[in-house]
């Protein structure tokens, strides 16, 4: 595990359907301190994205049961906060990826399943970090 | 009085029948209510069963609690679903922790026994159970399983002992691959996928010089996917110490093109003019992706062929030289001599003078087999 822990208070919305997967996700990165929300198909997904303030960052699954994850990114990038959110891909295969719509849509990380939870703390934080950076260099 | 015994008869007959049809009713409805129950019980223990593991199996991919809770021998199966589950969906030392769970929890012996159940689907879970444990004392079990008549208990058994000791299983699976029709080369390619491609390549490779004819081609054209060129040595020797069939002889050539390594071009301009159409085929298909200039007569050459299939790989092998410009094509095709080889230059020009038109990188035409 990796001892870089996250600042309590960020918080990362996950969009993951298969949920002996999204418990496993879920505890490490709580264990890595960053409070979770998650949702487990596109419609629930996107009544959160429109109600809530964007969080820190979203862990976006690829295969959802009603839409895929580049959709749903599409529809979330159309939301006013929500343009520059730090998004991660999860994926099984990252070649079938249509990489060029996913960076338009402004992907920054894929992670790849089955998951290492020692690389998925260290990308997350790394996301965050990247991120936080960005902020602070335009503000 | 006969009258009136005979209708008490018919009376105490329809009765009984009656009685008899009620009961069966109310053992129907008994059967299907205790069917239900027990069905719902099940549920509620499944249920029960995941509350208690989901959150501990993920917790255990960071750390192994040092106490579990106590696991009844009748929610063991449910435990190794979501175990196997889990063990699935992660890598790397998480998976060491699993294993640890796994013997603490003594899900190596419940799956030995699982093993010798003799019910299809729990020897099934038994086999990936004990292939992700990598339990050596179940090596002779699993081998005599790959004589299985169901595929997939072979299949699922063969990917068990690459993950149980790959260099041991090796020379088991190569006798097997090569004679079992009724494995898919592409689910052969994917069981590797954990031991590496380039001992998969070599594996599936000398199986296919091993497998009869229509075998071993389709295994050679699946080499590809492995994409190591491991498979070659094997392939290289097969083709120079024997004969092998036309359909080898196509695969090989194939791919060798996928794969292009330089030292196979000899081989491959050797078999420009071989008897068999669908080996001319895959030697020009071969010569586009791996061709140097002096390759460009010998295509030129195929696209008078009596066969149209050849003609047309031909025409799109020279489209998909590197050096091939859209002047260069124009110029090609205005000196070819016959009307057959003109026609199946036209779309490759065409397709080429619209990339030179949009000025698009160039992107080679979809390959398919044939």
């Amino acid at each position: 595990m990796t001892s870089t822990k996250g600042s309590p208070e960020l918080t990362i919305l996950m969009v993951e359907n298969e949920e002996d997967t999204a418990c496993l996700l879920e505890f490490v990165l709580q264990k890595n301190g960053y409070r979770v929300i998650h949702s487990n198909n596109g419609n629930h997904a996107k009544n959160l994205i429109s109600a809530m303030n964007p969080p820190d960052a979203v862990l976006l699954d690829m295969t959802l049961p009603d839409t895929t994850g580049l959709d749903l990114l599409d529809y979330l990038r159309t939301q006013h906060h929500w343009q520059t959110t730090p998004v991660a891909l999860l994926t099984t295969n990252a070649e079938s990826l249509d990489s060029g719509r996913a960076a338009r849509l402004g992907v920054r990380d894929y992670i790849l399943k089955p998951v290492s939870p020692t690389r998925l703390a260290m990308r997350v934080n790394r996301l965050l970090a990247e991120s936080q950076r960005k902020q602070t260099r335009v503000a | 009085m006969l009258a009136l015994n005979h209708s008490d008869l018919t009376l105490r007959v329809g009765s009984i029948a009656v009685l008899c049809i009620y009961s069966a009713v109310v053992l129907l409805l008994a059967g299907i209510l205790l069917l239900r129950f027990i069905r719902l019980a099940k549920e509620r223990r499944r249920r029960n069963v995941t509350e208690i593991w989901r959150p501990l199996l993920a917790q255990c991919v960071v750390e192994v609690p040092e106490t579990l809770p106590a696991l009844k021998s009748r929610d063991h199966l449910v435990f190794l679903y979501l175990w196997n589950h889990c063990y699935e969906s992660v890598r790397g030392d998480a998976r060491t922790l699993l294993n640890e769970l796994a013997r603490r929890t003594k899900t190596d012996q419940f799956a030995t026994e699982l093993l010798r159940s003799g019910r299809l689907r729990r020897q099934l879970l038994a086999i990936v159970t004990l292939g992700h444990l990598q339990e050596r004392s179940v090596w002779n079990e699993l081998e005599g399983t790959l004589q299985a008549d169901n595929a997939f208990l072979s299949l699922v058994a063969a990917k068990a002992l690459l993950n149980i000791d790959a260099q041991a299983a090796v020379p088991l699976l190569i006798p097997v691959i090569s004679r079992r029709k009724d494995w898919s080369p592409l689910k052969v390619v994917a069981m590797f996928e954990a031991v590496g491609a380039d001992l998969a390549a070599e594996t599936i490779a000398k199986a296919a010089c091993q497998a009869a004819p229509e075998i071993g081609a389709r295994l050679i054209r699946h080499l590809a996917a492995t994409q190591s060129q491991h498979g070659l040595p094997p392939l290289r020797a097969l083709l120079r110490e024997s004969s092998p069939s036309d359909d080898v002889l196509a695969a090989c050539l194939f791919l060798f093109g996928e794969c292009s390594d330089p030292r196979d071009m000899a081989t491959v301009r050797a078999h420009i003019s071989h008897p068999t159409w669908y080996v001319r085929l895959q030697a020009a298909s071969a010569l586009g992706k791996m061709g140097v200039e002096e390759d460009e007569a010998l295509l030129i050459g195929l696209l008078d062929d009596e066969h149209w299939w050849v003609r047309y790989r031909a025409a799109e092998a020279l489209s998909n030289l590197p050096w091939m410009t859209a002047d260069k094509m124009t110029r090609l095709c205005g000196a070819l001599s016959t009307i057959e080889a003109h026609e199946h230059m036209l779309p490759f020009m065409a397709q080429s003078n619209i990339r030179k038109a949009d000025s698009l990188p160039t992107v080679p035409p979809e390959r398919d087999i044939l």
